[in-house]
């Protein structure tokens, strides 16, 4: 019974073996290798121990502690860490937990921290860490590197750059814009490097499937949400695509702990998830089938009467007249000769007429109060400037109509739930004071995603739960930190670079109207400050999206169009070339595909769809990759340099911002960075002053940029360094310009960050970017409530009506006959296959960090793992933890089962982002995923929908996708090499 | 000699509230990483989160045997095997696959070496019953329940294991143990592991240097689910007293093996069984059998306790009790004295 082990390892041998223990813990020997300080452990002898249990406090000390965090990690929480350093080592890492209650009576933050910031350290000195500059010497993925010195490798890349920008232009250089991304001066200089060099900033919301084009479509922006502790106020929480538990750790405590204070925790999810199975109300949904539920519900609240009234009135479109002959709503072009396109209109009862909408951008004010109470519910006739009657209806009165399919027993045969289920549900929702709905990034990967999450929102606005203290829509959203922004456009330190870039990009003559508009109440402060963010975007940036790219450049257009064909009335190439034409698509490179490729805050070829396509036709025409990375990654495999990045714990930085909990996270350098690795900082500072050097020499001219602006390579590093101000060593002191500039972080600094590692934000900062907050009373006390700008100050919501948006007379809308929130049925991506491909964000990784890091893989399987509900699992005739085949029209995979009683039957479900070097012959999933575009997201010229930064672009969606699934010869695992017990037997244990 | 166990002066306790549980295994990385990163302790957790139903860690510890029969005396048990029952510390292969030809036919792929047949969160999420009508799981974290009738103690012929006066922590002397292991067998929750490098037993240690400063085992400090309170079962004020003792919803694990452990649950709610026509009955998805099966008689007070409570709230009245689980501030979740430990 049991194994012994022949070891002779000695009690000294311990004893030296503990000191060791954080550097090489549990085998994570390093890959190429590590700096010789690293190897010694301080030795311990037992002779200095008084009693035993000694031997353990002594494991339990330290000879530093800094404050630090995981700041590049693309994960939606942010947490505190003390990081404890022993002989130049962090040895390990634990929540610093100082965070205070918002306000009395709401559970604080504490101790924030999830499974994976607590192991860190095993990522920072684990076997994929890279701390040499490596040049490749065989072919792309081959394997083969060979050290070079970091001046080799940037002289080399600056060359080359000049070279292809010369032959192609500067907008070939490409870049994707995260995800990994911090708000730091790391990723100012990784955005800035590219911002001046004039390459290409393509937006990946959407194409990693995050984007959430539902909430653009009503509010007017995608990133919603307060701080996490909000949840606790509400009385009915409904966690609707979404697992906080898994996802969310840090902030999943807040959902349990509301249920104990009383509230109704509801979680619709076609997988008993580990957030479902603390739940009152589970909801076993058809995948795919959440826009019908929702529509029963907002169909149900209606029929109640517990539609909030006047809310509706003031803050929705649902009063809004609509002409019954055209089904467009009806404007001032209309009825006036003068009349304007963007002049909608309300029924005024007393007046009997009809009255300009208060708040649309036709009306006098931006303002949405309303001094009487137009019908949500009614129908009149109006008289056309022609002379011409026409029928008109409210928005709210076709709402009705449109609604009335979506009983409880139709939407019952759609979702698989019982009619009485779908009843509690809604009546629980219909009689809430504060229903809340958490939809995460998670929740936008569907081709239909979007109509699901109107479905949603539809529901919360007719409950008047939009911008209300505990209730509304949690879909994460950032504070903003105008700093970061500013500073990787600023060619000089402090005021003189702000003025110099504000001039650069707005004529007195802009500025002066852009006061007036403010000051007469036309235009909010914010949609000002977004039209000169729009500007910028249109007249400065060579922004475009993801997307977009790999549609033209991949070699999926075929497929994607025959994909899509059934499921809108023209083709997904018709879309593209009228987006193309309208210049609602950027377009960009302008001359053929991207030729230089910069990664290392992302992992392309990782998470791509159909990499085999990308490798074979992207891939083939880019003349430089360079991976700037702290460790190795499947497309860093494939790439030409690999540059080594300073770890986590090694170089000065700032959590990105978000709300949920509303505080900065600095992350200090505990210690210097391991073998020659850099932070990205420097090698940034380091290329731009090689190109600036070989430019000059070579007299190079300027290059265009992507047409808007031209860019001087031969000032390149002078604008860089801020003409001399930053130098390569000066991270920190450019983290405090950041700060400084930031209107959120008012009063903080780096030297007192170091000491507190947080500091609660003292503003929402800007409503630009990301940040869509609007709360300007929010000045860091209580529970970060969001939206009130409108609830309360009653401005104008940024959409193409100036109030949240149920119906859209976008053309392309109606064609799709999507102007209301509609359930269309998931199509069968990848062929006509039994499995529904469904994923999750991982409870094991943020994205591909940590997913090859042992000391992980070991509380998993080792590998990747595909879950079937055992009943299927037994049909199919395959052993749980056996190889299995996944193939549709598209490939053929291996990978392993795992049994789990969670997944719906006929689901085949995943966690994702496993390396595709995990798998068998180097084949993931996502040689099975098309992802799919949805058309309508090209489109443009409708306020809320254009293409924009973070709110508005086509996406890929994956989880549409079908896959056939069958048992296989575990001997013909592709590429397995059989393995003896003896392999066994060669392991430490 | 079971007889022989003196009483601590004072006993510190651990209660877990398993509606709060997150399954996120944070608990046995802050452990793992503080205590057991030496090769022969790789895999051992002395901190583990199982799903429930399932084999645990290590698989079938349940049947296993060890703890006390009805008449106080030590029942047999058995030392778990490390390929399939606890599971090894797999190695890996990121040399080969990152640094070597990968345009070759036979690529190697990551993976652990050798052929895992188990480990400690093998069955993650499996779970049990029919889905959609009854199917269900929770998460169950466990680790050395510093018992007052340990049956590890019992069983040392060395007499290497005893309960610390101050605090009633129960320690393997790494000094005296010589590695016979009977006090693997005799544990029944297996919460004793063998390090086969230095061949003497260890455990969890309750994070005795943690406690003598005052602060909370890694595993509940570390907690994000913020479902583990800490404190002495002898303080009315505490805590643990109020769980235990006042409203009785934390009761231990598995009473039926005879140790009387110090760490306590607070039993899983979870969402209704559904009918063959999906529709909700008033029963919970995880049988009630199945939580006397683990938690003995005293889950059915305890489950109605903590339904009542929660009842309250929801119908706008106080609750003490639900105050104390919510947590709202959290460092109140532990109350420990900082002792000034004899200065070595």
């Amino acid at each position: 019974m049991g194994a012994t082990s022949k070891s002779t390892l000695t009690r000294r041998r311990f004893m030296q073996a503990s000191g060791a223990t954080a550097l090489f813990a549990a085998g994570s020997v390093p890959l190429l290798h590590f700096s010789k300080a690293m190897a010694q452990p301080q030795k311990r002898a037992t002779e200095k121990l008084k009693n035993w249990e000694d031997l353990y406090r002594q494991r339990w000390t330290w000879d530093s502690v800094a404050k630090g965090s995981h700041g590049w990690a693309n994960c939606r929480s942010a947490c505190e860490w003390d990081l404890y350093v022993k002989n130049g080592v962090v040895v390990r890492e634990e929540q610093t937990a100082t965070y205070a209650q918002s306000e009395e009576g709401v559970p604080d933050f504490n101790p924030r921290g999830c499974q994976k910031g607590a192991c860190y350290t095993e990522v920072m000195y684990g076997p994929s860490r890279l701390t040499l500059p490596m040049k490749r010497v065989g072919p792309r993925g081959s394997g083969k590197w060979e050290k070079v010195s970091w001046e080799q490798a940037i002289n080399e890349i600056a060359e080359k750059m000049i070279d292809v920008a010369s032959e192609h232009g500067a907008d070939t250089i490409y870049q994707d814009l995260g995800p990994n991304f911090e708000n730091g001066p790391t990723t100012v200089g990784r955005f800035k490097f590219l911002f001046m060099t004039g390459g290409t900033f393509a937006d990946n919301w959407a194409e990693i499937g995050d984007l959430n084009h539902g909430s653009s479509l009503t509010l007017g922006f995608a990133h919603t949400g307060g701080s996490s502790d909000e949840w606790f106020l509400s009385d009915y929480l409904c966690v609707w695509m979404m697992n906080p538990a898994v996802t969310q750790i840090a902030d999943a405590h807040y959902l349990y702990e509301a249920k104990y204070d009383g509230a109704e925790l509801c979680v619709i999810d076609p997988q008993y998830s580990a957030t479902a199975i603390h739940a009152d109300q589970w909801l076993p949904i058809e995948t795919g089938t959440d826009a019908a539920l929702g529509l029963a519900v907002a169909r149900h609240i209606i029929e109640s009467g517990n539609v909030d009234e006047a809310y509706v009135r003031e803050q929705t479109d649902l009063p809004l007249l609509v002409r019954l002959d055209t089904g467009r709503f009806l404007r001032g072009e209309d009825v006036e000769e003068d009349g304007g396109e963007s002049t909608l209109y309300v029924w005024h009862p007393e007046k009997n007429a009809i009255e300009i909408a208060p708040g649309c951008h036709g009306a006098e004010t931006y303002l949405l109060t309303l001094d009487f109470e137009p019908p949500i519910d009614d129908r009149f006739e109006v008289q056309l400037k022609d002379g011409q009657t026409v029928k008109v209806a409210t928005v709210g009165s076709i709402l009705k109509e449109h609604l009335d399919p979506y009983t409880f027993e139709a939407v019952s045969r759609v979702t698989g739930l019982s009619v009485e289920m779908i009843e509690e549900f809604a009546e629980g929702f219909a009689n809430a004071e504060r229903p809340m709905i958490l939809s995460s990034w998670g929740s936008n990967r569907y081709l239909h995603s979007d109509l699901m999450n109107r479905s949603k929102l539809l529901c919360l606005l007719l409950k008047g739960a939009i911008g209300k203290k505990g209730a509304g829509y949690q879909a994460t959203g950032w504070v903003g930190l105008d700093g970061f922004g500013s500073e990787l456009q600023v060619e000089y330190s402090g005021a003189r670079g702000k003025i110099a870039m504000l001039m650069g990009l707005m004529t007195p003559g802009d500025i002066w109207d852009m006061t007036v508009d403010i000051l007469s109440k036309k235009k909010t402060q914010e949609q000002a400050t977004r039209e000169g963010e729009i500007k910028y975007e249109e007249e400065v940036l060579c922004g475009t999206n993801v997307t977009s790219i790999n549609y033209h450049h991949q070699g999926i257009k075929k497929e994607l169009n025959k994909e899509l064909s059934p499921h809108f009335p023209r083709s997904l190439e018709d879309y593209f070339l009228e987006a193309e034409e309208k210049g609602w698509d950027p377009a960009l490179p302008r001359h053929g595909s991207p030729k230089i490729f910069f990664t290392g805050g992302s992992n392309l070829l990782r998470r791509s769809n159909l990499p085999q396509r990308m490798l074979e036709n992207m891939w083939s025409k880019m003349e430089l990759i360079v991976d700037i990375n702290v460790k190795q990654s499947f497309t860093g495999m494939h790439s030409d340099y690999l540059l080594p990045a300073a770890g986590w714990y090694e170089k000065s930085g700032i959590k990105y911002a978000m709300s949920y909990v509303p505080y900065l996270h600095y992350c200090d350098a505990a210690v210097p960075p391991l073998g020659q690795s850099k932070d990205e900082y420097e090698i940034h500072w380091l290329l731009s002053e090689a190109i600036q050097r070989i430019a000059i020499e070579r007299d190079t001219p300027e290059f265009d940029g992507c047409g808007k602006r031209p860019t001087d390579w031969k000032t390149l590093h002078t604008r860089y360094s801020n003409h001399g101000d930053l130098g390569p060593k000066d991270a920190e002191k450019l983290c405090d310009q950041i700060i400084e500039a930031s209107k959120a972080a008012e009063g903080m600094s780096v030297a007192t960050l170091k000491e507190t590692g947080i500091a609660k934000y003292t503003a929402t900062g800007d409503n630009v970017g990301p940040v869509h907050l609007y709360n300007p009373d929010w000045k860091g006390d209580g529970v970060l409530t969001t939206l009130t700008q409108f609830t309360t100050h009653k401005d104008r919501w940024p959409t193409y009506s100036g109030r949240l948006t149920t119906y859209i007379d976008h053309p392309w809308f109606m064609e799709a006959q999507e102007t209301f929130a509609t359930h269309k049925p998931s199509p069968k991506a990848g062929g006509d296959y039994p499995f529904r491909m469904v994923s999750c964000h991982s409870r094991w990784s943020i994205h591909s960090s940590w997913r090859d890091t042992p000391m992980l893989l070991r509380f998993q399987r080792g590998e990747p793992v595909m879950y079937l509900n055992p009943s299927d699992a037994e049909k199919l005739d395959i052993v749980d933890g056996d190889y299995a085949e996944f193939f549709n029209d598209y490939s053929t995979i291996q990978m392993r089962v795992k049994y789990s009683t969670m997944v719906r039957p006929g689901v085949s479900f995943y966690f994702h982002a496993w390396e595709p070097h995990q798998f068998p012959d180097h084949k993931s999933y996502k040689w099975l995923i098309p992802g799919l575009i949805k058309p309508l997201h090209l489109a443009g010229g409708y306020g809320q929908i254009n293409h924009h930064v973070n709110i508005y672009q086509p996406g890929t969606a994956v989880q549409d996708t079908r896959c056939g699934i069958r048992a296989i010869d575990q001997s013909k695992v592709v590429g397995n090499q059989h393995e003896t017990t003896q392999s066994n037997s060669e392991q430490r244990v | 000699m079971t007889d022989k166990i003196p009483t601590p002066k004072r006993q510190v306790a651990m209660v877990l509230d398993l509606n709060k549980c997150l399954g996120c295994h944070t608990c046995s990385v802050a452990c793992k990483k503080l205590w057991n990163t030496d090769d022969g302790t790789d895999y051992s957790y002395w901190n583990n989160v199982e799903t429930a139903p399932g084999k645990g860690f290590p698989a079938g510890w349940q049947e296993m045997g060890g703890g006390f029969d009805e008449d106080g005396q030590l029942k047999p048990g058995r030392i778990p095997d490390l390929e399939t029952e606890y599971g090894r510390a797999w190695s890996f292969n990121h040399k080969n696959v990152l640094a070597t030809d990968q345009t070759s036919k036979k690529k190697e792929w990551l993976r652990p070496k050798g052929d895992p047949k188990w480990g400690h969160n093998w069955d993650e999420d499996h779970g049990a019953g029919q889905y959609p009508q009854e199917n269900h799981y929770f998460y169950l974290p466990r680790l050395c329940n510093h018992c007052e009738r340990p049956g590890c103690l019992a069983a040392c012929p060395r007499k290497a294991i005893y309960k610390r006066e101050e605090d009633g922590i129960v320690l393997v002397d790494q000094d005296r143990c010589r590695g016979y292991r009977f006090c693997v067998e005799a544990c029944p929750y297996k919460k004793v592991y063998f390090d086969y490098d230095r061949q003497v037993s260890s455990k969890c240690i309750f994070c005795m240097p943690r406690i003598e400063e005052g602060t909370a085992p890694a595993c509940a400090r570390q907690c994000p689910g913020r479902l583990r309170f800490v404190g002495y079962r002898d303080d009315k004020d505490g805590p643990i007293h109020k769980l235990v003792d006042q409203y009785k919803v934390a009761i231990p694990l598995h009473p039926d093996y005879g140790t009387s452990p110090n760490v306590f649950y607070v039993p899983p709610m979870s969402p209704p069984k559904l009918d063959n026509k999906v529709r909700p009955t008033g029963k919970m998805r995880i049988p009630m059998s199945y939580l006397e099966s683990l938690f003995g008689d005293a889950v059915h007070g305890a489950m109605e306790a903590l339904l009542a409570e929660r009842a309250k709230r929801k119908q706008g009245q106080p609750s003490e009790l639900m105050k104390l689980l919510i947590a709202y501030d959290w460092n109140k979740s532990f109350k420990l004295d900082e002792k000034n430990r004899e200065a070595s």
